[in-house]
């Protein structure tokens, strides 16, 4: 679906929200880019090869139950899927993006 | 800010929080043709019965038990959900009872909304998950779980970045960031205190390790790992994804300990850890379950059977007192156990996965800051009359489910019932059915 242009008013209600709740303040951003590059790296990792969570968190230096918490999300939103399991541990891959619609005919 | 109480509402009865108990009460009353409102501080109705994998002794989904009455209370012409709303305050007052709340500020137009996620999947921002019990993640912007009623997005300030996504991918325009808290007050003849309960804290002995040690684990953790469309899709623990071989249940971890503060017994943890035990031995066929209890008590219809099964499946029934859980190598946990049956005292250690405590149930809202409602000496609301056992020390207030104390399932909602029909009662002795000329007049007045 196309994006829409946000309007002048909702860019207004915007900046006030922004102002009112501390949208831009610098924890929040900074946890944001955190969770931006851990998910970043998660995704590469397992574009190269599908893994466990205590393998990914060795390989990229992330806490175990954050990359756990990653993958949870990951799954729930349609990243990733179970591809078996290793020495007790799941095994996850990305999910293959979907085919192009079928043309009518 | 929160904006001035200029809308009003009038109703028979108002029903405080939206879980099973509530729900049922407000299904009886309104099935008998009173108008009644249903307050919900979350952004759904379902309460924790709706958090649940599956009930016991039954073994019945417990979705396929709450999600029916959900959607009646959400369809009923009778009933009115004020969801994401909070209780202010509850005077009474000689015609009836005046209750203020604060509907929280959603950020989604509830009528333009049209539940279909597009603003979720836009977003970028992502955070624990408090319905998963922080295990999975949920955006900032979303859906409170896949169920849930009403099925409108929530926008959660405190964790959106106000980048604007959801605003570009909402087909209906539905985002509102000029939304503001609002204050609202319903007139009704009669309340309903259904506000349930919490458990206490993981934390509240530190001799057990929660603190330092991510897989001792709360049953209700333990009810969102269980459940099918929980964070993972399956049983893993919370440290590193392990698939658990061996998994623990230390009995009376959080009541029946006056030192704690609750001397009194939660009465349901016998049966949930034992319906546990028998949905992970289904779920992990090689595991070891163990039950670490002091006694088991399986009260009600069906209960004694269903314990009796459980042994029969292989669940390991331990008698003791477990005084300390250390962490182990490789996130494992060692626990330690006094065995009360044996000869002489014993103490053994034991290597598990996983742990979960049973902790104690505690009240959920204390009514006391903000209505004349008194509680007890255990904090749930105080029932002074033992022949009317729904009723409070305020004439027209009433109580349902865990808010009068550790119950069932099965008891909150019998209890809801009898609520229900207390209030009917006292709406039918005041003159107040539906259609009477006191409520048209006050309805046309609203």
């Amino acid at each position: 679906m196309a994006k829409k242009a946000i309007t002048a008013e909702q860019k207004k209600a915007l900046a006030d929200f922004r102002a009112r709740t501390g949208g831009s303040d610098e924890l929040k951003l900074k946890r944001h880019k955190d969770f931006l590059t851990a998910r970043k790296a998660i995704r590469k990792s397992l574009q190269n090869q599908p893994d466990t969570v205590p393998a990914l968190a060795q390989s990229l230096n992330l806490p175990a139950p954050d990359v756990l918490r990653h993958i949870a999300g990951m799954r729930k939103y349609g990243e990733v899927r179970e591809l078996g399991e290793t020495d007790g541990y799941v095994r996850y891959g990305l999910t293959e993006p979907e085919p192009a619609s079928p043309k009518k005919l | 800010m929160i904006a001035s109480a200029n809308n009003e509402r009038r109703k028979n009865t108002v029903v405080i929080g939206g879980g099973i108990a509530g729900l049922q009460a407000a299904l009886d009353l309104a099935d008998q043709g009173y108008k009644v409102a249903v307050v919900e501080r979350q952004a759904s109705i379902g309460g924790r019965m709706i958090s649940l994998s599956k009930v016991y002794p039954t073994l019945d989904c417990a979705s396929c038990i709450t999600t029916p009455k959900m959607s009646a209370a959400a369809h009923h012409e009778n009933i009115e959900l004020l969801t994401y709303t909070e209780v202010d305050s509850i005077s009474p007052g000689p015609h009836g009872h005046t209750v203020v709340v604060t509907r929280k500020p959603t950020y989604v137009n509830a009528e333009k909304c049209i539940g279909c996620r597009l603003c979720e999947y836009a977003c970028d921002t992502e955070h624990p998950d408090d319905f998963e019990q922080d295990l999975g993640s949920v955006r900032a912007i979303s859906v409170a779980f896949t169920n849930a009623i009403p099925q409108k997005a929530v926008l959660d300030a405190d964790y959106c970045l106000a980048c604007g996504l959801c605003l570009r991918a909402c087909p209906t325009d539905a985002i509102e960031f000029d939304q503001q808290p609002r204050q609202e007050t319903i007139h009704a003849d009669t309340v309903i205190v259904a506000s349930g309960f919490q458990l206490n804290a993981l934390t509240i002995k530190p001799q057990y390790g929660a603190d330092k040690n991510q897989n001792v684990i709360s049953p209700l953790t333990l009810e969102r790992l269980l459940a099918p469309h929980g964070p993972y899709g399956r049983v893993l623990r919370p440290s590193d994804g392990k698939i658990p071989d061996s998994i623990a249940f230390v009995q009376c971890a959080g009541s029946r300990d006056e030192t704690i503060g609750v001397p009194y017994c939660s009465r349901v943890c016998c049966m949930y850890a034992i319906k546990q035990a028998m949905l992970l031995s289904g779920s992990l066929p090689t595991a070891d379950i163990t039950i670490y209890y002091m006694d088991i008590r399986a009260f009600g219809k069906g209960y004694e059977q269903f314990y009796q099964n459980a042994k029969a499946m292989g669940i390991n029934f331990v008698r003791g007192k477990v005084s300390k859980i250390d962490s182990a190598d490789k996130d494992d946990l060692l626990v330690h156990v006094e065995l009360t049956e044996e000869a002489q005292d014993c103490v053994r250690k034991q290597r598990h996965d996983l742990v979960v405590l049973a902790q104690g149930m505690i009240p959920q809202w204390n009514p006391t800051a903000s209505s004349p409602v008194h509680i007890g000496r255990d904090g749930f609301v105080a029932t002074p009359d033992a022949g009317s056992p729904c009723s409070t020390n305020v004439p027209g207030i009433f109580v349902a489910g865990t808010a009068g104390g550790p119950k069932d399932i099965v008891d909150s909602i019998a209890e809801a019932g009898a609520a229900a029909m207390e209030a009917g009662r006292y709406l039918s002795m005041r003159g107040a059915s539906s259609d009477s000329p006191r409520t048209v007049a006050l309805e046309l007045m609203a």
